[in-house]
């Protein structure tokens, strides 16, 4: 059977297939069409040169959703609210981003719903789910033909409450489809059950937003697919990290928010098993962007605190992706203080850094490690490109002038300070979860992410450096390796104690029923894996826990998991505090058996010599001799200390001086940065 | 040493005091002395001696100006500076985020009215993670304060100090000022401080905030600078003392406790940091990011054109006088590369809360000017080197023992800021927009609800609402956001009604209450609650209600604060026409409600900018439609027609519903 990947992403769609039977691989790459996101998806399959009758399984990433919300270029849509608080879309709690606080000229994101399409309507429920009011039904139909008259293309609906209380949502929804039947809907209380009502709104509203484009785009995928063959389900990534069919993307498109990135922690994951690693630090570093993300044994890490185009929270759970402007194509500036920068601005793919001879002129992190000689200027570079080190050079000489030293200890700093940037992120995400970088080892990913693994590890006292089998799609691969996952919430705040905990038993059973129901409407046959977990925290703190819920350990149980948690994550623990519980939840997963089988190796195909180049040497301020090798000649078993690079048709990889390399038995590159600190 | 109850009544510190301002004048810092007075600078010798009018001062400062630019000699590698400040930066942060994730009340993880920093041994300010700007004016004041206490001689290691003082360097009474100095081979070498405002501090009203208190004591506990820890370990009788005077001892532990927490990350890091790159290293970094920053700050301040900026704004109702306004005036000088503020001829002190200590002034000043220049300038002490002040004592803007003051920093810091933006808003005028609703809009207080269990229950809150933003000089006001002075966020409906006896009847926008213009204001919002509990009492410090957000350049004032108490029958009452009700319509005190009252405010909106009937007419029929602008307002000041305004609003939401009620009414009728 042939399993296949493929990843639409803002300037590169990979595309990976895998014959689980013979073992076969097969790779594309293709430049996205953003004007026509199902060509570039074509265009892969194509490339791939497999029969799409013989595919079994066929899971797609996609960034539509998140450009559409990005770029502005969703429906036009209506809210309907409760009466008398239509607005929390434009008091947004009044909230500045950090970065705005002394920002007079600072103007917050439009609503995705302009006012005068935000309708209230009468009807009430209580911070308990009791009606006060009824729903007003007429208010409903006179809301239906507002927005007939004003050409609204999707609905949100998101009342006070309705997470405790979802009768009123509901009825509004049988009332929209009974007069449009061809009109979708949004409720609240679907999407996110939980509290916070400008948070649930807005996360409610950008689904409805997305939701006419969305379906357009799935059913004319899938209209094509059938065309050409394919028979089964598509299957999206989400951006909890597991997969589910197109059809319900369709139905809440939200969920895909980030599925562009996920499929990379995916991936991270599984060359964590393979590699037997206790976790994992996962970094991507493209043309544009870098991002990262902390994987385990157990599992990815999640939040629901996420943020779209600056300030709209979306609170669904989604893998903790947190993305930074640092990657090759990443612009060295000086500041009116003299200070060296470097990004956010991108020269990204065109121009492209000035050593790719398309007209980019300004100096990039691509071009200060052509000028280091950490990229080898020789070499093709993802197919036909090839690198100009004089164009390079000119594009730097200006900035080393004003730094009043020579071009290459420029380069040298403008690739410090690239590091530095992507050091904070990782602290960052690290830190706000109680996590130790040391702890764990760094997943060298993306084009350029090899190149600047070692130096990102050293700064952070990490050990180890692994260099996947095929660090640049690493994205498309994750796609195949992933689950089917559901995620089921339930907001029931509550102090903990022996009657609370029977009401929360009893919720669990009923998210969990709720959970096997929907991953069989999946397609799913076999036995699902239930992962249920509780959000706690002491009486009077706001910021919540997420413990793993077992009814088996009672009450008394879940108190002491929960201190211990707390006390792991900040040095402390209440213990004779009382403790409540806010949001339970449960995710239904199919797993994908499939899965570390699909962890990529690399067989090699030439030969290990090495080629002599020169590497710069900041400490003697002049080039040494060092080697570059050819990734696919390198076997299993092969050992080597910088200085040198290794090239492969995806990334280049640089193992700065005394670092030893080895090649492990699946083919995965291992930096032992450690013994060269 | 004698003691007296006398040499206790006003807190005091081992140091010398500026004669003209009042500052507390730090061992080694420049100081200036006339016969036998003593100045903490030549700013202020100048005032005092022989003064000179507004336009002449900063010329006679200008050679004491020159001697202190940045020390262009100071090199350092501008990769190892971005590779630290960094560092520096991130410490702050994760600071931060200990202190959001372990605190226990809604001001700090929902309102993150707290700031961390990392000082050096100078005790200058390297970097910091700011939740409240207003607390930026005072910090390095109140660390400085807390370490002159004690001497350095008296403080050790694992020593961490902790105050309150407001009248020498915290904002007001409610924020907690704590420092600890972190050692390398028995010196000091860097010094980290969090500061950060508790729900409560004793005083007459829960909450801190009394809108009609007479002086300090009436506000909470005054604790000075005492050591919380010795050695590492905490000093009982100083944590017994606070708790038993706080009405809320549970909480607020765990806040403290968060506080500690927060500077034990931070010290750990500076330890990696130090064990990683050397204490050299180290040190010569801390400098050199403040020598970037004071570059920085200069080469903007070089953008903006020499000149004597005037600029005064009055002070409505001070909650005890209420009819009483007072005068804030502000002289701001550029200088080439300074820049001066001056704020003689301001008020005297105000009987009510509304005085600003002297830091909260200073850090409305700096505020201000951060909005003028390029957000990107780093916020380290180096950038407040161009910066000066001259703020006479017993002032409004800064006053002394005994005064009152709690509103000082939550609602005058605006209206100081505000008056410094008229003062730029000559000198840059593409930078400013027109004056804001520049209120917090504070509420706090508490009360008794029964139970599920059939018991008595307590509850306390402290919260506040956002107010319109003027309009901008090319586009409209934004609609209720904190003002530009604070950054917090508001609380949730839902959360207020699941935790308090409450129901919000309404939060929505507020029509016409952004200043008509062709950039309009941006509108304020209306917020109704109903009581359900017991009985409770309501404290309210806000402004903005006698005296208008002015309307620039022919645009309108916006709409003004009012704040009703809504009786049982539905009458909706101003606060001073309540049998206890002060005498003040947005600053009292402890007014009592039962079951099935409410009250609600409306809250200011922002001046608008520029002439009304410039504005394009279809964004006016776009602003009737959207329900920003009643068709009646968008005939007065946007010169549009009857019927073009009625027409825009027949096909609103606004006139869908107007027509089910009226069906409804009707319905009603017999």
């Amino acid at each position: 059977m042939i399993v296949v990947g493929i990843d639409v992403g803002g300037t590169f769609t990979d595309a990976v297939a895998w014959d689980t039977a013979s073992g076969e691989k097969f790779f594309a790459k293709v430049l996205s069409t953003p004007d026509d996101p199902p060509r570039a998806f074509f265009d892969a399959l194509g490339q791939l040169g497999i029969a799409l009758d013989s595919v079994a399984r066929m899971v797609h990433g996609t960034t539509l959703a998140t450009n559409t919300v990005v770029e502005r270029r969703g429906a036009r849509i209506g809210l309907i609210a409760t009466d008398g608080h239509r607005d929390t879309l434009d008091i947004r709690r009044g909230i500045r981003p950090f970065g705005h606080i002394h920002d007079l000229l600072y103007a917050p994101p439009p609503p995705l719903v302009r006012r005068g399409l935000r309708v209230g309507v009468r009807g009430r429920m209580d911070a308990n789910g009791a009606e006060v009011e009824p729903l007003a039904e007429a208010d409903i139909a006179a809301a239906i033909a507002f927005f007939a008259e004003h050409e609204v293309e999707a609905v949100a609906v998101a009342f006070l409450f309705s997470y405790a209380n979802d009768a009123h949502e509901r009825r509004v929804e049988e009332l929209v489809h009974a007069s449009r039947p061809d009109l979708p809907v949004s409720l609240s209380s679907r999407i996110l059950p939980q509290w916070h009502e400008y948070e649930r709104t807005n996360t409610t509203v950008a689904d409805a937003y997305m939701k006419p484009a969305m379906m357009r785009y799935l059913e004319r995928l899938a209209d094509d697919l059938e065309r050409h063959g394919f028979k089964r389900d598509l299957h999206i990534m989400k951006s909890n990290g597991g997969v589910m069919t197109a059809r319900r993307a369709a139905a809440i498109p939200i969920e895909t928010y980030l599925s562009g990135p996920a499929g990379g922690v995916v991936a991270g994951y599984h060359v964590g098993r393979q590699t037997e690693r206790a976790g994992l630090i996962v970094t991507d570093m493209g043309g544009t962007s870098f991002e990262v993300s902390v994987v385990t044994p157990s599992g990815y890490t999640t939040t629901t605190e996420s943020e779209i185009g600056l300030t709209m929270p979306i609170m669904l759970p989604m893998l903790d992706v947190r993305t930074i402007g640092a990657g090759g194509g990443s612009i060295a500036w000086l500041d009116p203080g003299g200070a060296l920068k470097v990004g956010p601005h991108s020269a990204g793919a065109l121009p492209g850094p000035a050593s790719y001879g398309r007209g980019g002129e300004e100096p990039t992190v691509t071009d200060a490690n052509v000028i280091l000689g950490r990229l080898p200027a020789d070499r093709p570079l993802a197919g036909d490109l090839s690198l100009d080190a004089e164009r390079a050079r000119a594009a730097l000489a200006p900035l080393a002038e004003r730094l009043g030293g020579t071009i290459e200890r420029a380069a040298e700093g403008i690739v410090r300070i690239c590091v530095a940037n992507m050091v904070g992120q990782i602290r960052a995400v690290t830190s706000e979860r109680g996590l130790h970088p040391r702890d764990f080892a760094l997943l060298a990913g993306g084009g350029a992410g090899p190149l600047h693994g070692a130096q990102i590890a050293a700064e952070l006292g990490i050990g180890t450096v692994v260099v996947p089998a095929y660090p640049g799609l690493l994205s498309a691969v994750g796609l195949i390796q992933s689950d089917i996952r559901l995620d089921f919430v339930r907001s029931f705040p509550a102090r903990l104690d022996e009657h609370s905990f029977r009401d929360l038993c009893r919720i669990m059973d009923e998210l969990e029923q709720e959970g096997r129901r929907a991953l069989h409407e999946e397609g799913h046959r076999e036995a699902p894996t239930i992962e249920a977990s509780v959000e706690m925290r002491y009486v009077g703190q706001n910021w919540q826990i997420r413990v793993p819920f077992d009814a088996a350990g009672g009450a008394a149980g879940l108190a002491g998991a929960f201190d211990a948690e707390h006390n792991r994550l900040y040095g402390f623990s209440l213990d004779h505090h009382a403790r409540e519980f806010i949001d339970l939840r449960v995710a239904a997963v199919g797993v994908n058996a499939e899965a570390d089988r699909l962890t990529p190796t690399r067989v090699p195909q030439g030969r290990a010599d090495g080629a002599e180049t020169q590497f710069w040497d900041g400490r003697a301020d002049r080039f040494e001799v060092g080697q570059v090798f050819d990734r696919d000649g390198l076997a299993p078993g092969w050992r080597a200390t910088g200085p040198l690079a290794i090239a492969g048709v995806d990334a280049v990889v640089w193992v700065p001086p005394r670092v030893p390399v080895l090649v492990d038995a699946a083919g995965n590159l291992e930096l032992d940065v450690g013994s060269a600190l | 040493m004698s003691l007296s109850a006398k040499s206790f009544a006003a807190p005091k510190l081992f140091l010398d005091k500026c004669d003209f301002c009042g500052r507390f004048v730090f061992e080694g810092e420049s100081r200036v002395e006339r016969g036998d007075k003593l100045y903490c600078g030549a700013p202020c010798a100048a005032a005092a001696v022989d003064p000179p009018p507004p336009q002449k001062l900063a010329e006679t400062l200008a050679d004491w100006f020159r001697r202190r630019d940045d020390d262009q000699a100071f090199a350092f590698d501008p990769i190892d500076l971005e590779v630290f400040a960094g560092a520096f930066r991130t410490i702050c942060l994760e600071m931060g985020h200990t202190m959001t994730r372990t605190a226990h009340s809604p001001v700090f993880y929902e309102g993150e009215d707290f700031t961390v920093a990392v000082f050096d041994r100078e005790i200058r300010r390297v970097a910091l993670w700011e939740g409240n700007p207003a607390q930026l004016g005072s910090l390095e004041h109140g660390v400085r304060a807390a370490i002159s206490q004690f001497g350095w001689d008296n403080i050790h290691e694992g020593d961490v100090l902790l105050h309150n003082n407001s009248y020498v360097g915290t904002p007001h009474l409610p924020e907690f000022l704590m420092t600890k100095p972190v050692f390398h081979d028995g010196q000091v070498v860097a010094v980290l401080a969090n500061i950060a405002h508790h729900t409560d501090v004793g005083g007459k009203a829960p909450g801190g905030m009394p809108g009609d208190a007479t002086d300090i004591h009436q506000e909470g506990m005054l604790i000075p600078p005492v050591k919380a820890f010795e050695r590492g370990q905490a000093v009982e009788a100083i944590w017994r003392i606070i708790l038993s005077n706080l009405r809320t001892p549970e909480p607020s532990y765990g806040d403290f406790l968060a506080m500690v927490g927060s500077i034990e990350v931070g010290e750990r890091r500076i330890k990696e940091m130090i064990a990683r790159h050397g204490v050299d290293r180290m040190l010569h970094h801390m400098r050199a990011v403040q020598v970037h920053a004071e570059r920085r700050m200069r080469a903007e301040i070089e953008r903006i054109p020499n000149g004597v900026y005037e600029s005064e704004i009055e002070v409505e109702d001070d909650g005890v006088l209420p009819d009483r306004r007072y005068l804030i005036k502000v002289a701001i000088t550029v200088l080439d590369r300074d820049v001066l503020f001056d704020y003689r001829g301001s008020d005297i002190e105000a009987r009510g809360p509304i005085n600003c200590p002297f830091g909260v002034s200073v850090a409305a000043s700096v505020n201000a000017i951060f909005n003028v220049v390029d957000p990107a300038v780093p916020r380290n002490q180096g950038a407040y080197e161009p910066l000066h002040f001259v703020i006479p004592r017993e002032t409004i803007v800064n006053c002394e023992y005994p005064a009152p003051l709690n509103a000082g920093n939550s609602e005058t810091h605006n209206l100081v800021a505000e008056c410094c933006l008229g003062a730029f808003a000559q000198a840059v005028p593409d930078r400013v927009i027109a004056p804001s609703g520049a209120t917090v809009s504070l509420f706090s207080g508490g009360g008794t609800q029964i139970g599920p269990n059939g018991r008595r229950e307590r509850f306390a809150f402290v919260q506040w609402e956002p107010t319109g933003w003027g309009g901008a000089p090319h586009r409209d006001g934004n609609i209720g956001i904190t003002w530009v002075g604070v950054r917090s966020k508001i609380f949730s409906t839902e959360v207020l009604e699941s935790r308090f006896p409450w129901r919000i009847e309404q939060h929505e926008i507020r029509p016409d209450s952004g200043g008509a213009g062709r950039f309009r204001g941006g509108v304020g919002i209306e917020r109704r609650y109903r009581f359900l509990g017991e009985e409770m009492e309501l404290s309210a410090v806000a402004d903005y209600c006698k005296i208008a957000p002015h309307g620039w350049r022919g645009g309108a004032d916006g709409g003004t604060t009012d704040i009703r108490i809504v009786e049982h029958d539905g009458t909706e009452t101003r606060p001073p026409d309540r049998p206890d009700g002060g005498s003040s319509p947005t600053k009292f005190s402890g007014l009592k409600l039962t079951e099935g009252e409410g009250f609600l405010i409306r809250t200011a909106g922002g001046g608008g900018y520029g002439d009304p009937r410039e504005r394009e007419p279809e964004r006016v029929l776009e602003d009737i439609f959207d329900g920003y602008v009643t068709p009646a307002a968008a005939v007065e000041h946007y010169g549009i027609s009857q019927a073009e305004a009625e027409r825009a609003f027949a096909r609103s939401w606004d006139a869908v519903r107007a027509r089910l009620r009226a069906g409804q009414a009707k319905g009603k009728t017999p």
